[in-house]
């Protein structure tokens, strides 16, 4: 490809893919910790009543 | 207030950003008749290379307030910070790469601007290494506030360094020498990382918070 569009179209996919990738690994991470807590809390909650 | 600025709506407002960005950068921007279309490579280049540099900066801020008031939330946001920090700067440097390729015909070379970048990513790379492997919460938080403080010592270097050592990278260009539409790209471009930096560092902090107090709730259980 001339004019340098192999690199452009290379350099945008990879900011494309780094950014779209790591929103979903920090969605997910939250999401994640948000239910372990929900679910430790409600055990701590349990166990305090035993 | 508050509710407006969510990280749901930060992350919106972000995507929508980027997006115009992008269309501006590739669509509406002139190709630069020296380096042809690779020059827009600089409209998302030189953005990550400025909320890399936030992102640390803000490390500073929160590890300097951290060892002032010992308050871990500072701590959740450093952690918070420098992990975006990383992922924005290797791409940066990564993207630095596929731009030097065609203009300079190499990859990489040890100019200065380069293997100053190449120390600050070792840096936090470390400082994240640091606080997988230190156990105790209130140590890891006061070493790492301390690496988060010196680290950031690097950032002025790598800006100043292509002003005091003239080698391959070029120095920062100055707004009068470019084409208004040009420099309409790269504010879209750094605003718009700057919103995707305010949005992980937000969600990152929330869950690093949560994680915190899942690691209390777990030891006081034991």
């Amino acid at each position: 490809m001339s004019d340098g569009m192999g690199y452009l179209i290379a350099a945008y996919a990879t900011a494309l893919v780094t950014v779209l990738a790591y929103a979903v690994a920090v969605i997910t991470g939250n999401r994640a910790a948000a239910r372990r807590l929900a679910e430790a809390r409600a055990r701590h909650e349990k166990a305090d009543h035993v | 207030m508050s509710r407006i600025f969510t990280p749901k709506s930060l992350g919106v407002a972000a995507g929508l950003t980027w997006g115009v960005a992008l269309w501006v950068g590739l669509a509406v921007a002139p190709t630069d008749h020296i380096m042809g279309q690779v020059q827009r490579i600089m409209y998302i280049h030189v953005p990550a290379a400025w909320s890399g540099f936030l992102a640390f900066f803000l490390v500073f801020v929160a590890s300097i307030a951290y060892l002032i008031r010992r308050d871990a939330r500072l701590d959740h946001l450093a952690h918070a910070a420098a992990e975006v920090g990383v992922v924005f700067m290797s791409l940066a440097i990564v993207l630095g790469a596929v731009w030097g390729k065609p203009t300079w015909g190499v990859w990489w070379t040890w100019d200065p601007r380069l293997t100053s970048a190449a120390v600050l990513l070792a840096i936090y790379l470390g400082y994240l290494a640091m606080r997988a492997f230190t156990d105790e919460p209130e140590r890891r938080a006061r070493l790492c506030a301390a690496v988060g403080i010196i680290g950031f010592l690097d950032v002025p270097l790598v800006y100043l360094s292509v002003l005091w050592w003239r080698t391959l990278h070029q120095a920062p260009s100055s707004p009068e020498t470019i084409a208004r539409p040009m420099l309409m790209a790269l504010w879209l471009g750094v605003f718009a990382f700057t919103l995707m930096l305010a949005f992980f560092t937000t969600v990152r902090y929330q869950t690093a918070h949560w994680e915190a107090e899942l690691e209390l709730l777990e030891v006081s259980h034991v």
